[in-house]
């Protein structure tokens, strides 16, 4: 039996939302095609755990899947571990921190964290709070990678912590919740942390999304970060949390989308759910939502165009910036970051002039930002 | 050198986290990150040792819900003790 990509991600999705009727069919397209697809798409714990039942029609699948998922808990469970004791000592210092997507859905909306997989932790501080921070994590152990810095080109800041070469637990500090301008203050920290909610399961002090603003910003991330990737791992996200809210959440929701500019977003990131997990949405939110897009031109849903250069993401960038001077700004950082990051990044154990750096990187940077995504 | 299950016990230092799921136990080393897995009966195992006020005891308990030969399960024992010891993920105490 031959399965296209486009039916093997059909297949999964039916079985992450319990349909294991179709493991049979899963099973035919093959162990390691299965892995690679499930492991691409984030859900390669959640079908382990859904084809645990079916066994005996895919007992070879569930063997490799479930080993897969041992190593999974074995690092999830590590980086629990990291992430309370990161949490109490931000905690500790005075510094409010939120915890952002995969890391805080793990213990907020998944049966267990392990079932949903992610590389990084995505915490959001105070803007002004950044050196707190970098010192809180500093004392911990984190390490910052080489990375391409400014106020404007970045809202966030990799941390890593390592052990004998390998990552144990990477942090993803934001003190804005994306890096295109136009979806950097949609949300802001202030507002989050005034409804934020408690995530019991990282320690007294951890906290995270209070259940609409979790949709608005699942909804914007796959979008904003992720050009309108259809992995299932983003659609289950918002599957879960949409399934969670209230009547009044839901109200709160549309109210929210419709003001921050991301009504397009949301509805699509909805539609995408539904399709995959039979989402249940509250018919006056969807028919909602047409008549008020119809109404506003939401520059946000220009990134839902497939297929669109890099480059348009910076015009929308500039557009979205108030004075030349900032504009200037952003277009500084982009072409010339940092000299630790050009040589570290570049040529670690090369004397070439910075000059030839910066611009061999620009020559290759133009093709990349000219290419369709 | 042979271990004394009469005068040991088995202790759990406090940077040890436990996690059971999918069939396997973890046990994880919080100052190091190393971890371990244990199966079924691993998980087993490790349970009478932690609970036992000594591995004989445990030996004891082990022996008598497993279909088990003891001087393999003496082994056995001995073997994961070494383990977990050598990972930081438990400690003999000995009288």
């Amino acid at each position: 039996v031959s399965h296209s990509a486009e039916q093997l991600d059909s297949l999964m999705a039916a079985i992450v939302r319990g349909d294991s009727t179709r493991a049979v069919d899963l099973a035919a397209c093959g162990i390691e095609r299965v892995r690679r697809a499930a492991s691409e798409h984030g859900v390669l714990p959640l079908l382990a755990e859904r084809l645990r039942g079916a066994a005996p029609v895919a007992a070879d699948l569930v063997g490799a899947l479930e080993a897969d998922l041992r190593h999974g808990i074995a690092s999830d469970l590590r980086r629990e571990v990291d992430l309370r004791q990161t949490l109490a000592a931000c905690h500790r210092r005075g510094l409010d921190v939120l915890v952002l997507k995969g890391a805080a859905l793990a213990y907020t909306h998944y049966p267990r964290s392990d079932l949903r997989p992610r590389v990084d932790t995505d915490l959001l501080i105070p803007e002004d709070r950044r050196s707190d921070a970098h010192e809180t994590l500093t004392a911990l152990g984190f390490r910052r990678p080489e990375q391409v810095t400014g106020q404007l080109v970045m809202s966030q800041a990799m941390y890593e912590k390592r052990r004998d070469g390998v990552v144990l637990h990477a942090i993803d500090l934001h003190w804005r919740i994306a890096n295109p301008q136009l979806f950097s203050g949609v949300l802001t920290f202030e507002e989050l942390d005034r409804r934020a909610v408690p995530i019991p399961a990282l320690g007294p002090s951890a906290r995270g999304l209070a259940g609409p603003d979790a949709l608005v910003l699942a909804c914007v991330h796959r979008v904003a970060h992720h050009r309108d990737d259809d992995s299932l791992i983003w659609l289950y996200d918002i599957h879960l949390v949409a399934s969670a809210l209230t009547e009044e959440e839901w109200r709160t929701f549309r109210a929210l989308a419709a003001e921050r500019g991301v009504l397009t977003i949301c509805r699509q990131g909805l539609a995408r759910a539904a399709a995959r997990f039979r989402t249940v949405i509250p018919p006056d939110v969807v028919e909602g939502h047409e008549a008020e897009t119809a109404r506003t031109d939401e520059g946000t849903a220009a990134f839902l165009r497939r297929g669109r250069p890099q480059l348009n993401t910076l015009i929308s960038d500039l557009g979205a910036l108030r004075s030349w001077t900032a504009r200037g700004r952003l277009l500084r950082e982009h072409l010339f970051p940092p000299a630790s990051y050009m040589r570290g990044a570049y040529a670690p154990s090369s004397r070439a002039p910075l000059a030839a750096l910066y611009a061999w990187r620009a020559a290759r940077g133009a093709w990349r930002w000219l290419r369709r995504g | 050198m042979s271990l004394s299950f009469a005068s040991s016990r088995v202790l759990v230092p406090d940077r040890v986290v436990t996690r059971a799921a999918q069939g396997v136990t973890i046990l994880l080393n919080a100052d190091t990150g190393g971890y371990f897995m244990l199966d079924d009966t691993g998980a087993r195992a490790w349970e009478a040792l932690t609970s036992s006020a000594s591995i004989q005891e445990a030996y004891e308990r082990l022996l008598s819900a497993y279909d088990v030969a003891p001087d393999v399960l003496r082994r056995d024992l001995e073997d994961l003790l070494q383990s977990l010891e050598a990972q930081g993920l438990a400690e003999v105490c000995r009288a």
